[in-house]
């Protein structure tokens, strides 16, 4: 070979070890890989932030164990969202402006996201709801919100044909919360088309009988339910109403069943209801009695890390809302291993669009109840219809 | 600038804004709780209008707050007539039925609240103190300014000398609408959202607490109250949890010890004159 | 359906009516608005929760919240209205604004924000009456409202409080004259006033659940509209105006729609304040 042929050789030589050396160098630099925690500890859904919050604590204690992120420790920067959109979009700014996080697991409700995604897009950030399930919000808001949720018009299918299974449900009534996002879209939109659906007439119409999310008390709109002699009540609220119209009913004597979807897994209804409770029925991705071992080692790390962060009755026992933090934390470390994130300072923006770009094609992710995003943004995953019994949610059935 | 830090002189520079606003008609004598009102006159219409219509920041400031303002004319030529007791509560009930309004009307949101705005930097938060400042030192310098004093200090006394008693009180309501009205226009594109719950009576009553704190007899003592009072919560961050409490403790203190709060007419004229000899 | 509506809607108007009263009453004597009034019905509503997660009986809740209330209105009276009493018209107000502020943080302090509720008190019997279903907490309820108000009424009518209190809000000088002691008379009036507003507020609590530290908002504010409607300064006036709030709401959520519930009542509101600020029993003394 004469000598420009070896030139170019070792030309082609030394790129391709350059090129090599750069696709090897995937590890990041630093001390520490920061992510976000944007969740309620106070407010509303404080019960249920505490218990997201020590999921994704659990998560990076899981990889800080096994050496962190490519040998650099993850550091997890927590902000109160208050359960107040306001305040979600000061606590984004923080960890994104302040904390210069890579990612942000959170915010929880869709009220909250709704104002806090937008943001999330001007600042080219990837933020992962936890508990936002109200239908389109993450397809509105491409390319950087993301959810790791189930929407509701599936779990509320879901629900509704379990409820009819059990109850033989033909005339049902539905209330509805006017003042919450995601309340208010289960009462108007999603439960009317899954009643539908399932051929079950809705004897309140296109006008439920309506309340405000938080009203101190409820014997009007149980009054006027009571009057409609339903088989059964469809709730279009959060948790903590949901509990105050159920003991409300059986005050006045109603012992007609009660059913939602997922916001009813919170406010602790179960626990706070007692035998007035006993037999509603909610839905969910995930339940506490599953035993394969991602569950089982999610629910040991919960359980390792519930001792000392937020410790309370209230906390003890993980729910989904929990999986799906947990589970955000580890597609965030997946994605900045495979995607080669740098974690310098000058990298900031580069590294967050990288994982953006990563979660955009996340579809066969092996999560506790996780397996990526679909093309809206949206999780996708099976569904748990549960009921409330003896003071806990239990299985009914599983999709 | 940190992040943290640009919240706090962002939300400083409303407080002020929404003190003045306050001050234009307790400089009046008369106390209006229902300025919030007002404020969320001026950041839905000109939400609506940079984020729907997609009008230019500045226009649809302008056209919020001017909003705002023929608000103010319309419902305080009814409201106005009212003596006393009967007058604050007259604003109150507006302020209410302003925010109680917004939770219901679907076009900006409704319950869910209105999002997609952006676009309000410090600068244009301070441009805006420094020129409505500038108007109430120009004003308090010119006759109508001192008509607004006679009003003030004797009512039945400013009428017999001419002055219509009447025009002054409405023209400063509105005035005020105006000043609440570009106020909550620059807080709602800081904000991003804003929801009616942002606009209740404790933001009325926070408003008229500045100006009360701070001395209702000058228009610097809007300016101050507004910068103690949003500052103080900040300062008390070291007391963790009790720092709200600590807020209210100083709050009814010096209503009770200073009822007429720091800066009075008196103690501006000895800084003046401090100053001066000063120079 | 609508009788048990309106038996809904007068229980609910019960306790409206027992803050509108605590707000004329210092209305009458003072010509001066107690703007924390509202957070005297929380300070009860906590003090009952407080007292019943302690073990003690509903009874002794009641009357810590009564005496609480009662007391903390006093400190009210004492912090903003005496030593304003020679300041301008305006500033004890603004002064108890400040105070209602200072409450809704203690409480928040020591209760946390997010809503409290009463521990159980174990069962409930339902009284039916034809298609009427009513709880014996409800009874209680409208006993002990009621039994209040024709309790006020009395006292202010027969003794001697009641008739200094009429006299100093007519004439204080000629009162103090006659050795009526203003001071006395105005703190007395305090208590009373706060008294039932936290007796409102812990029966509130006890049959609707949940209270939150900023619950005295819009009590304060349905006690100011309830005030007004029915009159100025007239008892029996605040009675009626309390109940007939009750009802409206109530008939609100049934038949229209939880959402515009405030919007409905503070346009009326806005008109009686515009068109009949007399209210619908006029006092029959000038105000």
């Amino acid at each position: 070979m004469n000598r420009n042929g070896r030139t170019i050789i070792s030309l082609i030589g030394v790129l391709a070890l350059a090129f090599a050396a750069d696709v090897c160098a995937q590890k990041p630099s630093g001390s520490e890989v920061r992510i976000g925690v944007v969740v309620p500890v106070t407010g509303q859904a404080a019960d249920v932030g505490k218990r997201e919050a020590i999921g994704a604590q659990a998560a990076a204690d899981v990889i800080n164990a096994r050496g962190g992120v490519g040998g650099v420790p993850i550091k997890l920067y927590f902000a109160d969202e208050g359960t107040n959109p306001q305040e979600a979009i000061g606590a984004v700014r923080k960890v994104a402006g302040d904390d210069k996080v890579l990612a942000i697991v959170g915010p929880h409700y869709s009220g909250t996201a709704e104002a806090t995604f937008p943001l999330g897009n001007r600042l080219k950030i990837v933020q992962v709801a936890v508990a936002s399930s109200k239908p389109g919000v993450a397809k509105a808001n491409r390319p950087y919100a993301f959810r790791n949720t189930l929407t509701e018009d599936k779990i509320g299918e879901a629900v509704v044909k379990a409820a009819k299974q059990r109850y033989g449900l033909k005339r049902v009534a539905i209330i509805s919360d006017t003042k919450d996002a995601v309340a208010r879209s289960l009462g108007m939109g999603v439960l009317p088309a899954a009643l539908q659906v399932n051929g079950i007439e809705i004897i309140t119409g296109k006008d439920p009988v309506t309340f405000q999310n938080g009203d101190a008390q409820f014997t009007a709109q149980v009054t006027r339910l009571k009057s409609l002699n339903p088989d059964g009540i469809a709730l279009g609220a959060l948790g903590p109403d949901a509990l105050n119209i159920i003991l409300e009913a059986r005050k006045q004597g109603m012992t007609q069943p009660f059913f939602g979807t997922a916001p009813l897994m919170e406010g602790n209804l179960p626990e706070r209801g007692g035998k007035a409770v006993n037999g509603t029925f909610a839905g969910s991705v995930w339940d506490s009695t599953l035993d394969d071992p991602a569950s089982s080692a999610f629910k040991a790390a919960y359980a390792a890390r519930a001792k000392t962060m937020y410790p309370g009755a209230f906390t003890q026992n993980p729910d989904y809302y929990a999986t799906n933090a947990y589970d955000a934390v580890f597609m965030m470390v997946e994605a900045m291993l495979k995607t080669g994130v740098q974690n310098r300072a000058d990298s900031l923006e580069a590294d967050r669009d990288r994982i953006k770009d990563y979660f955009s094609k996340l579809r066969n992710f092996k999560g506790v109840a996780s397996t990526g995003f679909n093309d809206d943004g949206d999780g996708v995953k099976n569904v748990i219809v549960t009921e409330a019994r003896d003071g806990r949610w239990r299985p009914v059935a599983s999709r | 600038m940190n992040v943290y830090v640009e919240g706090v002189l962002a939300l400083m520079g409303i407080n002020i804004l929404l003190a003045l606003s306050a001050y234009a008609i307790l400089a009046t004598d008369r106390l209006s709780l229902g300025n919030a009102g007002f404020m969320a006159i001026g950041a839905y219409v000109s939400s609506y209008l940079s984020v729907n219509l997609g009008w230019g920041l500045l226009p649809a400031f302008a056209l919020g707050g001017l909003t705002a303002a023929a608000v103010g004319l319309l419902v305080g030529l009814p409201v106005l007539r009212l003596q006393g007791i009967y007058f604050v509560m007259g604003t109150l009930a507006f302020g209410e039925i302003v925010r109680t309004f917004f939770q219901n009307f679907e076009p900006t949101g409704g319950a869910y609240g209105m999002r997609g705005m952006f676009g309000t930097s410090l600068g244009m938060i301070y441009a805006c103190v420094a020129v409505f400042l500038a108007l109430f030192l120009a004003y308090g310098m010119a006759r109508a300014g001192l008509a607004a004093d006679a009003v003030r200090d004797d009512d039945e006394a400013a009428r017999s000398i001419g002055i219509n008693v009447v025009a002054v009180r409405l023209l400063s309501f509105a005035w005020g609408a105006l000043i609440a009205g570009v106020a909550g226009a620059l807080f709602a594109h800081y904000a991003l959202y804003i929801e009616s719950g942002n606009f209740n009576f404790l933001v009325s009553a926070n408003a008229v607490l500045f100006v009360i704190l701070g001395g209702v007899q000058t228009v610097w003592g809007a300016v101050v109250g507004a910068i103690i009072l949003s500052l103080l919560p900040e300062g008390f961050r070291f007391l963790a949890d009790w720092r709200l409490t600590a807020y209210g403790f100083i709050l009814v203190a010096v209503m009770a010890l200073r009822p007429e709060g720091i800066l009075t007419r008196g103690m501006l004229r000895s800084l003046r004159r401090l100053l001066a000899r000063t120079a | 359906m609508l009788a048990q509506q309106i038996v809904n809607g007068i229980t609910l108007g019960s306790t409206y009516a027992l803050i509108a009263i605590g707000y004329t009453l210092v209305l009458g004597v003072l010509n001066k608005l107690n703007i924390a009034h509202g957070e005297l019905f929380m300070v009860g509503a906590f003090t009952g929760i407080a007292v019943a997660r302690m073990g003690a009986p509903l009874a002794v809740s009641l009357l810590a919240a009564f005496v609480l209330a009662g007391l903390m209105a006093v400190v009210i009276e004492r912090t903003c209205f005496y030593p304003l009493r020679n300041a301008s018209f305006l500033s004890p107000m603004l002064s108890t604004i400040a105070f209602g502020i200072l409450l809704q943080n203690l409480a928040t302090q020591f209760f946390g924000s997010d809503p409290s509720r009463f521990p159980d008190t174990g069962a409930s019997f339902q009284l039916s009456l034809g298609t009427l279903s009513v709880s014996a907490i409800h009874i209680a309820i409208l006993a002990t409202a009621f039994g209040l108000m024709i309790g006020i009424d009395l006292l202010v009518r027969r003794t001697r409080w009641g008739i200094a209190l009429r006299a100093t809000s007519d004439d204080p000088e000629t009162a103090a004259q006659q050795g009526m002691h203003p001071s006395r008379v105005t703190m007395t009036t305090f208590f009373v006033s706060g008294a039932l507003a936290g007796v409102a507020g812990m029966l509130t609590t006890l049959v609707y659940s949940q209270v939150t530290p900023h619950i005295g908002i819009r009590q304060g504010l349905i006690g100011m509209v309830a005030m007004v409607i029915g009159g100025l300064g007239n008892l029996r006036g605040a009675m009626i105006g309390g109940l007939a709030i009750g009802l409206v709401e109530t008939m609100n959520d049934a038949y229209f729609s939880a959402g515009y519930r405030d919007l409905v009542i503070f346009s009326i509101f806005f008109a009686f304040l515009i068109f009949k600020p007399e209210g619908l029993f006029p006092a029959h003394r000038s105000s």
